[in-house]
């Protein structure tokens, strides 16, 4: 069983200029099984992000079904949705978006602000992960102290922290040298099999698409 | 980690960025604090004053012309006093001071002062107060001429009342000068100003005013008290009624009084007794008869019978050679409105002699008539009204020397009061069987049938109207916040542009929060508590910087603004609460500010906030309904304006004009919005065509500062062109009525200045006065309801006018002076800033006064005086002024109409020669320009705020520069990268910015202009252009150095260095 499914899924934008609307997914049916490993590849302006931000539940489609643990999404509010991403979906974004106010523990357990009745056990889920990427050293520093590839692996992390079933990757080593990437990519792999989370990445690096364990190309919102 | 962690932290981290959001919020708390702080302080002072002037007074009787004794104030434990008006001058008499109260007080009077201070002096000094002391120049050992009139028992007006000239002057040495503390600060009327005092000892005023043993006030320290004690201790004497055994074989009491006429509610009660009969005595001018003449006699009417018949006395009878059946014709006066006599006849047939032994022929029947009766010789009669003296002969001499005032006629009662009947009584005396008690025990029967408050003596809650005048007074914290409301206004659009720059910098962080499942709800609130906790740390300053400001407000109101607090002493005063309030207030304000400006924001999708892309632009059907819109209002705009010129009423016209002017500039700044999203289609080539499309990068953030601008420019040149002015004095319709001179006396005036017995009366000059029409107002006295006083009038002063004498005069916003002569209630006229804003009354409504018996009746509002130098007063016809007040005698203001080349010289004129009165005459323009000073230095006050609110909404160009050239910073540095010099691309930025600062300042000067075009066209010389174009300049320089200081300290450094990091 899938955990989540879309079916005839279409969105489109408005030209800003003319007024006309730019088709950008067309019809994508794909099925994502649970513990899955999904890379998405394309060139840009093909539809990726749009398409994980449909998955992730930050847009929504034209047209189209998402069923996510075997639940209908289409009638479901802006609410009933943030609770989904809070308890079900973890983000990694290609800048890792860390709050500068915060110290690294303190935006890892910012996901934790958002669960009706916090796990008491968040705090310790926190330093264990942080230790899992080598930083628990560092837990109490700022981002602004940190390395590009340290930042984004306290994002990996902060995305782990409510113990999601999918996390979403839009081009999470897009920001970093080859061998960061490559690193952050093997952690990031490693995480993902240790935890049993489905990860759905999107990304133009083939190499690193083909470490995952299916990879899917997008051109002109087709998927195939 | 915690929400409220959360929180703390970022605004930690952030406080540089939330350093606009709390300069805003401090500047907002501090106007709103300062504003509601100024409201206490005025209330403050305005209690301070109320307790100076009150002491530990809690209640007291006015008996004004109603004379009581001084025992029934022993009696009740209140301090006696009399209160009267007069003037002072000091001996040298270069300075005379009308008005002033001279109070006749004992030791009782000053335990009842703050202090409890006693302040001695005999009989042969008086205390004055610091004001009169400072006004006189005088000190303690000076010598002062104090001047009032002798109160008569009955009044002046009243035909056998005497004579009217009846002054008393002391000159008394200056024993004490009184402190506000100790009582200097007495009167009894709610006013800031502090009146004009001289204390003059009891018993020697008593004895002066020939008042022994009667005084016509007291005073007591609780109210509860004298109201149940009052009516207790009332004697005959304190209804001024006399009680005496009739001599001879009748057996019948008499009660008669030193009013002359028997007051109606007094009589009527009286008349409750079994066999009382009532008696009218009257002097009448002569006695005629076909053979001969009997000049001022009295003849009484009594008891029933034929009313065409006389019975005479042996006396008139052989003076004129009469039989029974013999005709008489008698000659008497009446009297109309004041002292207008009017001779009338009546011709009545003998029916019977009396010989003079008859017990009937007896002088008992006659009244002591003031100035006849207290004098031996009848060509030394004083009684009030003309008389022909060679008339009196010899034979009436010695009828006077033997018989006094014996009638010489007797006609039936329902006969004289047909003909003698007069608005102050319709009986001189009231007789009643004689059962045989003690002349004790029968007054104190007849006392207690009659209450005091049948004469209009009631208690009065001295202390509870104070409260309820301070309390009702002019809201000086709503005044301040009105008159701020732009300044805040601008503090908080000021607040919301830099909190919108923090928040659009962070905006992915919103897209974050969001995305990990935060609802946007949630992380809303999140960010309003942040704002909430720099919002907190805001209002705490600005409590601080609040009191600051209510300082400066009350040093202004004391200096430069006088005019709107005329005269009274400002304190400090700060209640928690208003704090508190003012606080909360600001920070709920700021708050939902924040929350309404950030809305759109919030509506911005998750992905966009992420991939920082957002933007405002609008669909084109919305862009089309919005232009649609601009031109409705364009066109309302327009109808407005054209309809305006149709209208008469100069306000109407202002208001029309200025909506207008509102709506136009609400038009163009939409007509603005649609400029700057526009796509113009052509090609930029040029630096100058790449910066203008920057312009509307951000509509909504430009409009803002755009609309602060604009607006502010507007309502400052709007507002003023609502500032008042006399106009042309000279024209019936302005707010003088065309009058020359205004003016009030000291003591009434009784004679008609407008004919020559009055110009005689006080050696007028008869070539000059004809020049002058003298239009006379009868005085109730009460509070002044006009915009001078602070205290919210709880009886405004009550004035009778004969409404044919202003016929054509003044300016009516509504009805006019023909609807005072509806006698089927009492209508009033008074100006409309009195009633609207003094009273808080219009057309219909009523206010509650006491008439002379102590009734209560209504005097309903039926027209309003546009701007009018009648402020304060409420104006009814002199005809019902009489039926409520009878006994009112003389007048005490007076408009005067006279050339204006010929004012002066009557002015002078009038003053000298009525000195003894205490007029004081000024021209009516100056007391308008008073009366108007005070909106007049509202519109300054605001002017001011208003102008800083205006800077205020010009330093938000310096935001928006900061903000849109951080946006940018990438394609600046890129520009920089391709070659731009980094001066063409600082003129780029001031240039897009600089055509912002004109466009606002444009908007707000051609709207404003708009508004003020009757201004304009009337009188544009009293609008304040200098002023006016001092800010303009004022904003287009500040504007332009801010715009500089910005882009010199936004476009620093390395621009380079942004696309690296991007």
């Amino acid at each position: 069983m899938s955990l989540i499914q879309l079916t005839n899924v279409s969105k489109s934008y408005t030209d800003p200029g003319s007024g006309a609307r730019v088709p950008v997914l067309r019809g994508i049916t794909l099925g994502i099984s649970a513990g899955e490993s999904l890379a998405i590849v394309g060139p840009s302006g093909c539809g990726k992000s749009t398409l994980l931000n449909i998955l992730g539940t930050l847009d929504t489609p034209d047209e189209g079904e998402i069923i996510f643990d075997g639940e209908s999404l289409s009638q479901s509010n802006a609410k009933q949705l943030a609770a989904l991403r809070s308890q079900k979906i973890g983000f990694i974004f290609q800048l890792h978006h860390l709050m500068p106010q915060c110290s690294v523990l303190e935006n890892v357990l910012l996901p934790t602000l958002a669960l009706k009745s916090p796990p008491t056990d968040a705090l310790q889920r926190a330093e264990a992960l942080l230790e899992q990427v080598g930083l628990k050293d560092r837990m109490n520093w700022k981002p602004a102290q940190l390395s590009g590839g340290e930042r984004q692996r306290v994002a990996f992390v902060r995305a782990l922290i409510n113990q999601p079933s999918l996390i979403l990757a839009d081009e999470p080593t897009g920001a970093l040298d080859e061998a960061n990437a490559a690193a952050l990519t093997d952690l990031l792999l490693k995480l993902q099999k240790s935890s049993g989370v489905t990860l759905v990445m999107v990304t133009h690096h083939r190499a690193q698409a083909d470490r995952m364990g299916r990879v899917m190309t997008i051109h002109e919102g087709v998927l195939s | 980690m915690k929400l409220k962690d959360y929180v703390l932290q970022s605004a930690r981290h952030y406080w540089r960025g939330h350093l606009g959001l709390l300069f805003g919020t401090f500047l907002a708390a501090t106007i709103l604090t300062g504003s509601l702080l100024v409201g206490d302080s005025v209330r403050a002072s305005l209690r301070r004053v109320a307790a100076l002037r009150l002491g530990q007074i809690e209640g007291g009787v006015l008996g004004g012309d109603r004379w009581f004794t001084e025992s029934l104030a022993r009696k009740t434990k209140t301090a006696p006093m009399i209160i009267a008006t007069g003037s002072a001058s000091a001996t040298n008499g270069k300075v005379r001071v009308n008005g002033a109260q001279v109070l006749g007080v004992d030791e009782s009077f000053w335990k009842l002062s703050t202090s409890g201070k006693a302040i001695a002096f005999d009989k042969t000094s008086v205390a004055v107060n610091e004001a009169l002391a400072r006004k006189l120049g005088v000190k303690v050992g000076d010598t002062v001429l104090v001047r009032l009139e002798r109160p008569s028992a009955i009044s002046r007006d009243a035909p056998l009342s005497g004579s009217t000239n009846e002054d008393v002057s002391l000159r008394r040495t200056v024993a004490a000068i009184v402190r506000a503390e100790d009582f200097g600060a007495f009167q009894l009327t709610a006013s800031q100003i502090p009146p004009d005092s001289v204390f003059v000892n009891l018993a020697d005023l008593q004895n002066q005013l020939e008042m022994d043993g009667r005084v016509n006030a007291l005073l007591s320290p609780q109210f509860t008290a004298l109201r149940a004690q009052f009516e207790e201790q009332r004697t005959l004497a304190d209804f001024a009624l006399q009680l005496k055994r009739v001599a001879g074989e009748t057996k019948e009491w008499e009660i008669s009084t030193s009013r002359v006429f028997l007051d109606r509610s007094v009589a009527d009660k009286l008349f409750e007794f079994k066999g009382t009969r009532g008696v009218l005595t009257y002097l009448v001018n002569g006695i005629t008869s076909a053979k001969a003449g009997t000049p001022y006699s009295m003849i009484t009417g009594v008891g029933r019978g034929k009313d065409d018949e006389i019975t005479i006395t042996q006396w008139l009878a052989d003076d004129q050679k009469l039989a029974v059946g013999d005709e008489l014709e008698v000659k008497y006066f009446v009297v109309g409105l004041g002292r207008e006599l009017k001779q009338q006849s009546a011709k009545f047939k003998v029916a019977g002699i009396l010989p003079m032994d008859h017990p009937l022929v007896t002088k008992a029947w006659t009244p002591e008539f003031p100035g006849v009766s207290d004098v031996d010789n009848c060509r030394d009669w004083e009684p009030g009204i003309p008389m022909d003296m060679k008339a009196i002969r010899d034979k009436d001499e010695d009828y006077w020397d033997e018989f006094k005032g014996t009638p010489k006629g007797f006609i039936t009662l329902a006969a004289a009061q047909t003909l003698w009947a007069n608005r102050f009584g319709n009986l001189t005396a009231i007789r009643m069987p004689d059962e045989g008690q003690t002349a004790e025990a029968k007054a104190n029967v007849l006392a207690l049938r009659l209450n005091l408050s049948d004469i209009g003596l009631v208690p009065r809650d001295f202390k509870g109207e104070a409260g309820a005048a301070a309390k009702g007074s002019v809201d000086f914290g709503g005044l301040f916040i009105g008159l701020s409301l732009f300044l805040i206004v601008a503090a908080l659009v000021f607040a919301a542009l830099l909190f919108l720059f923090t928040l659009e910098r962070r905006a992915s962080q919103i897209g974050l929060l969001m995305a990990v499942g935060w609802t946007r709800g949630m992380v809303r609130r999140v960010w309003l508590m942040e704002a909430g906790v720099i919002g907190i740390a805001g209002v705490l300053l600005g409590v601080l910087g609040g009191m600051g400001y209510t300082q400066s407000a009350l040093h202004g109101l004391s200096a430069v603004w006088s005019g709107a607090t005329q005269g009274l002493p400002l304190v400090f005063s700060a209640s928690f609460g208003t704090i508190f309030n003012a606080a909360l207030g600001t920070l709920v304000v700021v708050l939902l500010t924040l929350w309404w400006a950030s809305r759109k924001l919030f509506k911005v999708e998750t992905r966009d906030l992420l991939a920082g892309s957002w933007s405002e632009d609008a669909s084109p059907a919305l862009k089309k309904s919005k232009t649609k819109s601009g031109l409705i209002l364009a066109g309302i705009a327009l109808l407005m304006m054209a309809a305006a010129f149709f209208m008469k009423n100069p306000e109407a016209v202002a208001g029309m004009f200025f909506g207008s002017g509102m709506l136009l500039m609400i038009a163009g700044l939409i007509f603005l919005r649609g400029w700057m999203r526009r796509d113009s289609g052509v090609l930029a080539r040029s630096l100058w065509q790449i910066g203008s499309r920057n312009i509307s990068r951000r509509p909504s953030r430009s409009l803002a500062v755009i609309g602060m601008m604009a607006g502010g420019i507007f309502l400052v040149v709007a507002v003023n062109a609502f500032r008042m002015s006399t106009g042309d004095e000279t024209l019936r319709s302005s707010g003088t009525g065309g009058f020359g001179l205004i003016g009030e006396s000291s003591l009434p005036v009784y004679e008609d200045l407008n004919v020559k017995t009055g110009w005689e009366a006080f050696g007028l000059d008869e070539k000059l006065m004809p020049q002058a029409r003298v239009v006379p107002f009868r005085v109730r006295e009460g509070d002044d309801a006009s915009c001078l006083n602070l205290n919210r009038a709880q009886k405004p002063l009550l004035v009778g006018v004969d409404p044919a004498k202003l016929t054509g005069s003044f300016a009516f916003a509504s009805g006019s002076w023909e609807e005072l002569a509806d006698s089927s209630f009492v209508p009033a006229v008074a100006d409309q800033a009195t009633a609207m804003w003094g009273l808080g009354k219009g057309v219909g409504d009523t206010l509650d006064y006491q008439d002379a018996s102590g009734n209560t009746f209504q005097v309903k509002i039926v027209g309003l005086l546009a701007g009018s130098v009648l402020q304060g007063k409420m104006i009814i016809s002199e005809q019902a002024f009489l039926a409520k007040y009878p006994d009112a005698a003389g007048y005490r203001f007076f408009l005067v109409d006279a050339k204006p080349e010929q004012a002066a010289e009557i002015a002078a004129h009038l003053t000298r020669q009525l000195e003894q009165r205490g007029l004081a005459l000024e021209p009516a323009k100056q007391r308008l320009e008073v009366f108007l000073s005070v909106q007049n230095t509202y519109i300054g006050i605001f002017t001011v705020l208003g102008g800083l609110g205006v800077l205020l909404g010009t330093a938000g160009i310096g935001v928006l520069i900061a903000r849109h050239v951080l946006e940018r910073r990438g394609e600046l540095g890129l520009m920089q990268a391709l070659g731009f010099q980094a001066g063409s691309l600082r003129a780029m930025i001031l240039g897009e910015h600089s055509v912002l600062l004109v466009l606002g300042v444009l908007l707000g000067v051609i709207t404003a202009s708009l508004a003020v075009i009757p201004q304009l066209i009337g009188s544009g010389g009293e609008l304040p252009l200098a002023f006016l174009g001092q800010l303009i300049a004022a904003v287009l320089g500040f504007g332009l150095v801010v715009c500089v200081v910005a882009v010199s300290t936004a476009v620093r450094g390395r621009l380079t260095e942004a696309i690296r990091r991007e």
